[in-house]
């Protein structure tokens, strides 16, 4: 019994220890740090992209495919707060989380104009001026793709 | 004839009452992630349930009571209070999880923000406990759940490399890109997922609401041992449609969004159509289980009046804590928590409460006091031990593996 209190001022210790060590970790922008948030992205354009396909090939309606769109765009912004709260000790960090930031700021424009155009398109792909639009918006989100997966290479993030 | 038809009910009912919005969201997450490697985790859960369901159901048939007020009984308040403690809270997270997903279903289907659907499914849920029979109301969502077939059928019109899902989900490795830790969080979650504890509590309490005698034991026995592995079945597919389209797209599902992606390349709008009624069924009809099983669990815990087959009037406590739960549920909502990460964290909590719900139930159907001849025989014992123990590593393992992996980041 007159371990007890000894054995619990140990644990908080420990726990205390823990949390702090988790709490310094990964608050740099490292390519590890970097990792998690890219991945987010990448995998929330890429989700928009197919919905946008499948909206091309009247395989899916406007309320799905915008509600995807949406909700990747939530992704995004998730990634980017994740991104923003890393804080950057040296230059060559600094650059690497602004590239993301970059980066993320063109898949959110892209997605804004995917869920606009995916939301616009109720009346269906065949509509030749929806079509067109919905075309456009998949070429951006296609370049937003290819910015990021550059960016992720060179960075060694994936 | 009108058995056989009973029978079939039963099946498919229990077929389409077995999934909800943690085995949608799980399996479709684990499906974009790891491909079929977890598939092995199904087999596992559904072999669980059948087993502890079967058990619950013989203890409510043979007594005449349901599981937590004889455990209750025979264990005393203070493990019963552990017991009521833990699986009330994971209801009450479930609760919020199938109203969150009602909710995400109806944007899916309307584009209109979930969020101002909440109100609408609080009141639906709530006015079918109150209003509706109980063999009307797990009937109809267990039909309609059935919908959710659909799943199997864009598997197939996916003209997936069946040899790949094959090899993948019997010969089971970690992808590259994820690592172990990341790996077995989720197996514990799909686990946690396929044996949800209100599935026990509702089905123990259903059998004293439906009244089952000693007689109706075989057809009980038939609805969990075919309906439940079917069940497992549809589980699989919608993580095999996320395996075949979003994984290797590099897509990893953080959304109900995603998870209707495939079904839509497979199957067009029509498939898609199918797909949200059956997920707006699946996760009401879980709803309606979930919201149940935390009154049922509650009443049965403080010796309240309780039951579907007594007028509300008859059991006022009954209803009213299941209106307080429901009103938690959408207040968490109301937050603007993500639905997704509730149902991400229900799942893994409800592995950690297991052995809570499960040693009780094994105790009481190893009690000759209330089971007579119909204790448990030595093969049973023999499974529901070794589950105890694979239930009691997965419970230890998940909070290590939540901080140490991030949530499964």
């Amino acid at each position: 019994m007159s371990k007890s209190p000894r054995f619990r001022n140990v644990v908080l210790t420990l726990l205390v220890v823990v949390a702090g060590v988790l709490a310094g970790c990964s608050q740099q922008p490292s390519a590890d740090a970097l990792k998690g948030p890219a991945e987010e992205v990448s995998s929330a354009v890429r989700a928009a992209s197919l919905a946008v396909d499948l909206r091309i090939s009247d395989s899916t309606t406007a309320a799905a495919a915008s509600t995807a769109a949406d909700d990747m765009l939530g992704d995004v912004e998730s990634a980017t707060k994740e991104v923003h709260a890393l804080s950057a000790q040296t230059q060559e960090e600094r650059t690497l989380r602004n590239d993301v930031l970059a980066a993320f700021s063109s898949v959110s424009r892209a997605l804004l104009h995917a869920r606009d155009a995916l939301s616009s398109s109720s009346n269906g792909p065949s509509d030749g001026q929806g079509k067109a639009q919905l075309s456009t918006v998949q070429g951006e989100l296609r370049a937003a793709t290819e910015q990021l997966d550059s960016l992720m290479t060179k960075a060694g993030i994936q | 004839m009108k058995r056989l038809l009973g029978v079939a009910l039963g099946i498919l009912t229990a077929i389409g009452g077995f999934v909800d919005i943690g085995d949608l969201v799980t399996n479709a997450v684990v499906g974009s992630r790891f491909g079929m490697s977890l598939a092995w985790v199904v087999l596992v859960g559904v072999v669980g349930i059948c087993l502890f369901a079967n058990m619950s159901g013989r203890v409510a048939a043979v007594s005449g009571r349901a599981t937590f007020e004889v455990i209750r009984e025979r264990l005393g308040p203070r493990a019963g209070l552990a017991n009521l403690g833990a699986s009330f809270l994971i209801n009450v997270m479930t609760v919020t999880a199938e109203i969150g997903g009602i909710a995400l279903a109806l944007q899916l289907a309307s584009g209109v923000a979930y969020i101002l659907w909440v109100p609408f499914a609080l009141l639906a849920v709530w006015l079918v406990v109150w209003r509706v029979k109980f063999s009307i109301m797990e009937n109809v969502t267990g039909l309609v759940g059935l919908s959710l077939v659909v799943f199997a059928v864009a598997l197939f019109l996916l003209k997936p490399d069946w040899g790949a899902l094959a090899g993948q989900a019997f010969s089971p490795s970690v992808p590259a890109q994820e690592g172990a830790g990341v790996y077995w969080y989720y197996a514990i979650a799909l686990f946690g997922a396929a044996m949800t504890p209100y599935e026990v509590f509702f089905f123990s309490s259903g059998a004293v609401e439906e009244r089952w005698k000693i007689k109706d034991l075989a057809q009980s026995r038939l609805n969990v041992l075919l309906g439940f592995p079917l069940g497992g079945l549809l589980s699989i597919a919608i993580a095999g449609c996320a395996a075949v389209v979003l994984l290797p797209a590099g897509i990893s599902v953080t959304s109900l969004s995603q998870v209707a992606l495939p079904v839509a390349q497979a199957g067009g709008q029509l498939a898609l159509a199918v797909l949200i009624l059956g997920v707006v069924a699946a996760t009401f009809g879980a709803a309606l289980e979930t919201t149940l099983s935390s009154g049922y669990t509650l009443a049965q815990f403080f010796g309240w009046s309780w039951g579907k087959f007594r007028r509300p009037a008859q059991a006022a406590r009954f209803h009213v804590s299941m209106i307080v739960v429901l009103l938690a549920g959408v207040a968490v909502l109301a937050t603007g928590v993500d639905p997704i990460l509730v149902t991400e964290y229900s799942v893994v909590f409800s592995a950690i409460a297991l052995p809570l719900t499960y040693l009780p139930i094994l105790i009481v159907a190893n009690d000759p006091q209330y089971m007579g001849k119909h204790v448990n025989n030595r093969a049973v014992n023999i499974a529901g031990v070794t589950y105890l123990f694979v239930i009691l590593v997965a419970s230890l393992a998940a909070i290590p593996l939540m901080i140490a992996t991030g949530a499964g980041a």
